[in-house]
């Protein structure tokens, strides 16, 4: 009588499905050594984030709330232009793109030599400074007595110093470059701000009505606050899992953004 | 009754093993450890082997625990992960399927019969172990799991034919080996 299938599938089954064996020692704190850096992995990630928040946002602190003008430093290739108007809030334009670039050149050109030439004509005690570090105002003309429009001569220049021509004693004009004054223009001198749209203050697109799911929206909506501008000095987007990735950093002088 | 000389019930073992705590994990462990080490004995050659599988399959019941909905019994469920983990384990510690010994049997035996009570679980598992990984794959998946050659085929990535065939190969090497054991045992000769 041969042994059928069955007969042995049955045997084995039967003797062997409910075997029992007591596992030596080792093998609980393997399995404990292989769970313990997952969690630890997990928990860290949320802490780093907090830390380099902090961090960056200190970083920002020192480097914005002085309003130090001399931002620009050698080999960057970052061009600043700050206007002051009584009434409005610094407003700081920083581009990379160098068509942009021109175009913020050609404004600050049209700003200065109007600047100049409306100051010629004003009476003294107006204390205006400008700064920019592309363009130096080699030469102005003015005309003194009968408001002819007054010709500036502008040409880039690759260092940051500006030489004005004053052309007469009596007028209180004052071209310079500070470390430590901001620029202003006059109240009627708003070309180089109303020029430019990603300066309009209205127009800069602060989510503020975003829910906070987590740590990043925290702080995007305080940096948000604080900083108008379109690249914020930190950025965070929300990730598939839950949590939250630095997207964007932008230090004035060092900018880093992620594309979507 | 086992449960009754712990002071956790299954469910609320599994609860707090969702939540990560570990003193629970190890007490589910201690729970399951030694019916789970027998089930991965019958995949391995020696304890060795068993207990690395056993280690791989309790650190994916810990991953995966949150994804135990309550549906059909908890042991079923961790008894279901030993065995991808033992598959799992030859997969990544041998070429599988390929290591069938083709010296190995196909000659039919015609068997005497036996006397096969008198062989214990010791015995049977000797035997199993000196099967090669893809004939002791199969036959614990068909045999003693209860799974269909389509399951086998699913879980292993063989094609159903080489199931069958495996399957018909490691029986006759089982047949051929409890003969020669019996005659050992018993002196008389298959």
């Amino acid at each position: 009588m041969d042994m059928q299938d069955k007969d042995l599938d049955q045997l084995f089954r039967s003797k062997l499905d409910g075997l029992e064996a007591e596992p030596s020692a080792k093998v609980w704190p393997g399995i404990a050594a292989e769970l313990e850096p997952a969690k630890s992995k997990r928990s860290l990630i949320p802490f780093l984030s907090v830390a380099a928040s902090v961090l960056i946002l200190v970083a920002a602190g020192v480097l914005f709330i002085p309003q130090k003008a001399s931002i620009n430093k050698g080999g960057v290739k970052t061009r600043i232009v700050k206007a002051v108007r009584p009434s409005a809030i610094v407003p700081a334009v920083k581009t990379t793109s160098p068509q942009v670039v021109s175009t913020v050149d050609r404004l600050v050109k049209v700003a200065a030599v109007q600047h100049i030439a409306s100051n010629l004509g004003k009476t003294a005690g107006n204390r205006q400074t400008f700064q920019h570090a592309d363009t130096a105002v080699n030469k102005v003309i003015v005309d003194k007595g009968a408001g002819e429009p007054s010709i500036a001569v502008v040409s880039p220049k690759s260092s940051g110093t500006i030489k004005a021509v004053v052309p007469d004693d009596n007028t209180p004009l004052s071209v310079k470059l500070h470390d430590d004054q901001p620029a202003t223009l006059g109240a009627s001198q708003g070309i180089a701000t109303t020029a430019l749209p990603v300066m309009k203050k209205d127009s800069v697109p602060v989510n503020t009505r975003r829910r906070v799911h987590n740590l990043g929206d925290l702080v995007n909506l305080v940096v948000a606050k604080v900083d108008k501008r379109r690249d914020k000095v930190i950025e965070f987007t929300d990730n598939d899992d839950g949590g939250s990735n630095i997207t964007g950093i932008n230090l004035g002088l060092i900018k880093i953004k992620k594309r979507e | 009754m086992m449960f009754l000389e712990h002071k956790y019930t299954i469910d609320e073992l599994v609860n707090r093993c969702k939540a990560g705590e570990r003193k629970f994990q190890e007490l589910l462990y201690k729970q399951f450890a030694s019916k789970m080490l027998g089930v991965c004995m019958r995949y391995a050659s020696d304890k060795m082997e068993a207990e690395d599988m056993l280690q791989n399959g309790f650190i994916k019941v810990f991953q995966k625990i949150a994804d135990y909905r309550g549906e059909g019994s908890f042991e079923g469920w961790i008894r279901r992960i030993m065995v991808h983990s033992s598959i799992e384990y030859y997969r990544k510690h041998h070429k599988m399927m390929q290591l069938v010994d083709l010296d190995e049997a196909v000659n039919e035996t015609s068997a005497n019969p036996l006397a096969t009570a008198k062989l214990d679980a010791s015995d049977l598992l000797l035997l199993i172990h000196q099967l090669s990984p893809g004939y002791r794959i199969v036959f614990n998946l068909y045999a003693i799991e209860g799974y269909s050659h389509k399951e086998i085929a699913a879980i292993t990535g063989i094609t159903e034919g080489a199931s069958k065939s495996q399957l018909s190969r490691a029986r006759s090497v089982l047949r051929e080996q409890i003969i020669k054991m019996e005659g050992k045992k018993y002196g008389y000769a298959g």
